[in-house]
């Protein structure tokens, strides 16, 4: 059996309405992913699915827990991942009209990460960024749009193709198939399926679609209020 | 005997980007009739100008954009884009339109509460339907109606989640009863319990306000349950319309037989 890639124990987050009440989101959240797996994560609107994500990344820091990255501990209430760790692990985020960066095309958005982490040359990178886009149904002559040009579909998709640029070994994926087309989702779960056995990059996929976590996932974590 | 004329009259309409020697077009040949609490289906590929249609109609196109080319009529009266139109469509009291991205939509500096009371007061300031509700009791009503409550009122935008955030704006809708609401991807991000809730929504507006609704989805399920007619867009253009329930059991053109393709496929049909 594969070793643990990710693992997340007892972790506890609460968000306090400015000096009031405090909701808690997670309390004694436990997860861990293999390399290779696919795990989906869905549960009712609100319950903190998009909050699981942002501490893996550390975005948001857990009141109580840790995470493990391949055994070392990347993240707790007081610790932050540091910069590699993003090598490895890439997010594909549920509002993607806001977070690519409005300011740069497209092929610049998805060449950003390959190019901070040195990975290939100049041209190399442009080539995987086209032969990306490519992959998601993406015309390569819309690498150079900013995202304001494109539609929420296409922002989507381009969001993907950025995050698979480094080759991660944990691709988060929150709601990635949100605005694309029937045919293009069927596409783009054949696709990351085929990355995830070929290259046994793991997949924490968190969705609202039954449907779409089934094909794509051998279990699912339901999160419940 | 002259009949009543349509509430929202498009055909033909194209949309693209105005160049010195050529236009090109983006989204065209998009044509449908729209009455009170008539809801309309609008779905296609990922790309194709359904949301460019729906800001056309709601005027907020962005700067580089244009209407080339068709009509729209508001009550039998041309609104774009032709010269000398006599009457606009007055935002939200008229036309309102829930955009794709909640947390675009709403100003991450002003709280939910303040988002919907300042919509209704400035419907009411420009006639809009008016309830027996202060603009305060009608953003709790809007709130509560959509699962979440008086603590939403309170809060900033980015203190919720993505689908507390989509479920704002569709209260936003309910609270300022909008002759047309167009809705894009109004259910997307929610779990089963809310996508009811929103469907609910908007066929209680549709019923009881009247409001004729397009619904941009590519949920063809829930569009089925929605709407009585379908549009599909393909590479910028309408290439079926009809009933929905006829054009899911027996499309004719291969990208809508695509369409209900996957979708069976992803039902495990």
């Amino acid at each position: 059996m594969q070793p643990h890639l990710l693992h997340m124990t007892g972790i506890c987050k609460a968000y306090t309405g400015r000096g009031r009440e405090i909701v808690s989101v997670l309390s004694g959240f436990s997860l861990s992913i293999r390399a290779g797996e696919a795990v989906g994560l869905s549960g009712a609107s609100g319950m903190g699915k998009s909050t699981v994500a942002h501490i893996i990344l550390g975005v948001e820091a857990p009141d109580d827990g840790e995470v493990f990255w391949k055994g070392r501990l990347v993240c707790d209430a007081t610790t932050r991942p540091d910069r590699n760790f993003f090598r490895w692990v890439q997010m594909v985020w549920q509002d993607t009209s806001v977070y690519l960066n409005p300011f740069l095309s497209v092929r610049a958005s998805i060449v950003e990460p390959m190019a901070a982490f040195g990975i290939g040359t100049k041209r190399e990178r442009r080539e995987r960024a086209d032969g990306l886009m490519q992959a998601m149904g993406l015309d390569p002559d819309l690498g150079r749009c900013r995202p304001g040009m494109l539609s929420g579909g296409q922002c989507r998709r381009a969001a993907i193709a950025r995050a698979l640029s480094v080759s991660p070994e944990l691709l988060i994926c929150d709601e990635a198939l949100c605005g694309l087309d029937l045919p293009l989702q069927v596409d783009i779960m054949a696709h990351l399926t085929s990355i995830r056995e070929k290259s046994n990059m793991a997949l924490l996929f968190i969705s609202h679609d039954r449907g779409s976590i089934s094909r794509m996932c051998s279990r699912t974590v339901c999160l419940e209020g | 005997m002259v009949s009543d004329p349509d509430l929202l009259y498009v055909s033909d309409l194209c949309i693209g980007m105005p160049g010195k020697k050529s236009n090109t077009c983006l989204a065209g040949h998009v044509g449908f009739r729209l009455n009170p609490g008539d809801v309309l289906g609008i779905t296609g590929q990922s790309g194709s100008g359904k949301t460019l249609t729906a800001m056309a109609l709601a005027g907020i196109l962005p700067r580089s954009l244009a209407v080339l080319g068709g009509s729209v009529r508001f009550m039998g009266e041309p609104v774009l884009p032709e010269k000398g139109a006599q009457k606009s469509l007055v935002p939200g009291r008229d036309i309102l339109m829930l955009c794709q991205s909640p947390a675009r939509a709403l100003d991450p500096w002003v709280k939910i509460g303040v988002h919907l009371i300042d919509a209704v007061k400035a419907v009411i300031k420009r006639g809009g339907s008016i309830r027996e509700m202060t603009p305060e009791e009608t953003a709790v009503y809007a709130l509560e109606t959509t699962g979440l409550g008086a603590w939403a009122l309170d809060r900033y935008p980015f203190e919720l989640s993505g689908g507390q955030r989509r479920r704002c704006l569709m209260a936003l809708a309910l609270a300022v009863r909008p002759r047309i609401l167009i809705a894009d991807e109004p259910a997307t991000g929610q779990d089963d319990v809310n996508r009811t809730l929103v469907e609910r929504c908007i066929r209680d507006l549709a019923k009881n306000a009247g409001t004729a609704v397009i619904v941009i989805s590519h949920d063809l399920r829930g569009l089925q349950r929605l709407a009585s007619e379908l549009i599909v867009i393909y590479n910028g253009s309408q290439i079926e319309a009809g009933p929905v329930r006829d054009m899911i059991e027996n499309p004719c053109h291969a990208h809508t037989r695509d369409l209900v393709d996957a979708m069976k496929f992803l039902e495990g049909v």
